[in-house]
């Protein structure tokens, strides 16, 4: 091609759209998450799964995909959340004006989703005991259609006792699953915590690859 | 290539939702409607024609003649052709959407320079100042009536026939005839319009009180409170509005303050202080009004999205159009909910198409500029940004849905807003969501990231949860021995174990923090605890947030 051709196209470009199609469209992602999912980007009407061991940090891997790029500035529901620290999440840099916290909804878990995904372009469930798997595989086909994101948290309370009950019984696009390697600015006595080290790691379902990735939170 | 727009720095305004609805007086309004616009851009060529406008099988719009002879908006097109001999039926699609209405609204430029064109056939424009300016606002009136009338025969030559024909061709029952009317708010313009009345200002809450329910804009609302036993305009603004707004949400509110005649809905434009003009320049004059279009349409799209992603919509854009040879033409363009690219683009087209066939301001060239300044953009917080910025789902989806899902849960959905407080549990407060929604609130951000030094306020970072209920544990030496905080705040031995009360677990604790004292409920002497707080890290639960109280250690947050 000669580059008075190539000339004319790249100016035309400037003047054309892109033409997305509907599969391809993702959220750009911010911070440590960008590095870890592929392309630094989420595809609209995933699944993810955010899972570990009691105290593993599966809450801070929450508050890092909440407040990252482009989950940022959307809405964001969360559903069935006990005792979560808000004063945290806001440190972390969630903006709270865009979430909204939703009581266990108990058996009715799977309509309330169901509506919420319908306005929210992020749902976060967490524990989520009462879902069939033929509940499951609705949802995950309906946020297909609703271009949102489910995101669900299963994890354990050592110290309340309760255990990580709930499982998602359907399919996912994603897993993280996280832990905590240590800490920082304690010594015996004098010093408070400084920094955690919190290392994430996704599977794809699509690719099947492994990435991990440590932070300081 | 085209220019990167430089990104939007703009401070956010100090403007409150709430405060538009709850305080905001109406602006006076002038406003021209014309009935039965759909039968004179369709082009009958006859002033009473006998005929309905049609889609999809149902009649949307009536004519005079044909509302006489018993056919209603929403009957069925077979029954209404069976019914009435001779009816014609225009189809939708044949009805002029381009820049017909525009050449007509143009005549509203000649009073003020700000049109805002409500809806196909009906404009309106600010009227404080012409008003001021023709000296009364019944003189205003006549003057716009009689332009309109001048503008009609112009610019539709068949009506200029029928005139000679016959003299009363704006007269009731002819499809040109128009209402003029002066009002508080679009609101009670559009039903004062009707009978071309002008109504005095701060008065409309008593013109509309009598009316029924069902002029309300929105039919679902209107249906649900007719059901209710709230028959009339008065009625429902007599209701409570915070009622009104738990049970209709915002839309309900606005509806509720109209119905008041506080329709606030704004004509006038806001001074903004930060220059965000975009001018387009093409690569060549063009003629046409759709390869204008077309090539403007990727810059339109990508100026309203960064405005959008910095939080903000353009509810008053300023298109200035420029010809090869230095000719202009400068409109405004108002929508409330905010233009969205696809609606500006439409402007724009409408503007060049009723630029370009003005016999007397039409262009000697193509044009060559094509420039954008918003004239008044609204924060736009509460607006969902799709990943492009050019789908947006509002407020209101967001609040149809809480609605859906408080029902179905029994409880309350709430949105948590930090305050200034010592402990990470008092620093939540968990309000109902409709209150945040419909309270365009403070920066909530920049007001708690300065959060005041509060004695005893925690130096370190926030734990991920915070336990409702506090968990009693206790803390142990090596030996076994209880660990307490002695008078002068220091810890009587060091952790070893930490055992929980209620499963009987025991840890090994293997860091902790200093000791952060405070007194709990100190405007209170005789009640008033002494408290500290400490970190520790264990091995098998993590790192967790532990408080002192009266000799008993309760676990307050997990650093999870």
């Amino acid at each position: 091609m000669d580059i008075a051709a190539e000339k004319s196209i790249s100016h035309l470009s400037g003047f054309v759209s892109p033409q997305l199609l509907a599969s391809e469209r993702y959220v750009e992602l911010g911070g440590s998450l960008a590095q870890i999912f592929p392309l630094g980007r989420i595809q609209l009407g995933s699944v993810v799964l955010f899972e570990g061991e009691s105290n593993s940090g599966a809450t801070s891997a929450v508050f890092e995909f909440l407040s990252s790029g482009g989950i940022r500035r959307n809405w964001s529901a969360l559903v069935g959340f006990e005792n979560l620290g808000f004063l945290a999440a806001f440190e972390k840099g969630v903006d709270l004006g865009k979430v909204v916290s939703v009581p266990d909804p108990g058996r009715d878990l799977a309509q309330v989703v169901a509506v919420l995904t319908e306005a929210f372009r992020v749902v976060t469930i967490a524990n989520p005991r009462f879902i069939s798997s033929s509940q499951a595989r609705n949802l995950t086909s309906r946020v297909r259609v609703n271009k949102s994101i489910i995101a669900i948290v299963q994890q354990g309370c050592d110290i309340t006792g309760t255990r990580g009950r709930g499982l998602w019984p359907g399919s996912y696009d994603y897993s993280i699953s996280s832990s905590i390697s240590g800490f920082t600015g304690l010594d015996r006595g004098s010093g408070f915590i400084r920094e955690r080290r919190l290392s994430l790691s996704l599977g794809s379902r699509r690719s099947g690859a492994t990435r991990s990735i440590a932070v300081s939170i | 290539m085209s220019k990167k727009i430089p990104q939007v720095k703009l401070r956010r305004p100090r403007y409150s939702l709430f405060d538009s609805i709850e305080h905001q007086v109406a602006p006076r309004v002038l406003l021209v409607d014309f009935f039965y616009w759909p039968f004179i851009s369709a082009g009958s060529g006859e002033i009473d024609p006998l005929a309905v406008v049609a889609g999809n099988g149902v009649v949307t719009d009536v004519s005079p003649k044909a509302f006489r002879a018993g056919i209603r908006a929403g009957d069925r097109v077979r029954a209404a052709t069976s019914a009435v001999t001779g009816l014609k039926v225009i189809s939708v699609d044949a009805i002029d959407q381009s820049g017909l209405f525009a050449k007509i609204a143009n005549v509203l430029e000649r009073f003020s320079p700000l049109i805002e064109i409500v809806d196909l056939g009906v404009c309106a424009t600010n009227a404080r100042g012409p008003s001021r300016y023709f000296g009364g606002e019944e003189r205003l009136a006549s003057e716009v009536r009689k332009a309109m009338e001048d503008q009609i025969v112009e610019v539709f030559p068949p009506a200029g026939e029928l005139l000679n024909r016959a003299a009363d061709l704006f007269v009731e029952g002819s499809i040109f005839s128009f209402g003029v009317s002066i009002a508080d708010g679009i609101f009670t313009a559009k039903i004062a319009a009707r009978n071309s009345l002008l109504i005095p200002s701060g008065i409309s809450g008593s013109f509309l009180a009598p009316l029924p329910i069902r002029e309300l804009p929105d039919h679902e609302i209107a249906d649900t409170l007719d059901r209710l036993g709230v028959r009339s305009l008065g009625e429902f603004a007599d209701l409570d509005f915070d009622l009104v707004l738990e049970r209709f949400g915002y839309r309900g509110a606005l509806l509720h303050r109209m119905a008041g005649g506080l329709d606030t809905s704004s004509l006038e434009a806001a001074e903004i202080k930060e220059d965000l003009t975009q001018k387009i320049e093409l690569p060549e004059p063009l003629e046409v009004a759709s390869s204008v279009i077309f090539v403007c349409k990727a810059r339109v799209e990508e100026m309203l999205g960064h405005l959008l992603e910095s939080g903000y919509l353009c509810q008053i854009m300023r298109v200035r159009l420029m010809s090869e040879n230095g000719e202009e033409s400068v409109r405004d363009w108002g929508v409330k909910d905010g233009l969205s690219a696809q609606l500006l683009l439409e402007r724009i087209r409408w503007q060049l198409e009723s630029w370009s066939t003005d016999p007397r301001l039409a262009p000697s060239a193509g044009v060559e500029t094509v420039e954008l300044q918003p004239q008044r953009v609204v924060s736009a917080l509460r607006v969902q940004l799709d990943l492009d910025g050019s789908e947006r789902s509002s407020v209101v989806k967001v609040s149809q849905a809480l609605s859906r899902v408080d029902a179905i849960v029994g409880k309350r959905s709430s949105i948590a807003k930090i305050k200034a407080s010592r402990t990470p549990k008092e620093s939540v407060e968990m309000v109902p969501w409709q209150l945040h929604l419909f309270d365009l609130d403070e920066p909530m951000d920049q007001k708690a990231r300065e959060r005041p030094p509060w004695p005893g306020r925690l130096l370190s970072s926030s734990p991920a949860i915070c336990f409702d209920r506090e968990v009693e544990i206790l803390l142990l030496t090596k030996e076994g021995t209880l660990i307490s905080v002695s008078a002068n705040v220091f810890l009587s031995g060091e952790p070893y174990w930490m055992r929980v009360q209620s499963s009987g677990k025991r840890v090994r604790v293997l860091e902790w923090s200093s000791l952060w004292p405070m007194l709990e409920r100190w405007w209170y002497p005789e009640y008033s605890t002494k408290v500290a707080r400490i970190q520790i890290v264990t091995d098998e639960m993590g790192a967790l947030l532990v408080k002192s109280s009266n000799g008993r250690w309760f676990v307050e947050g997990l650093y999870d």
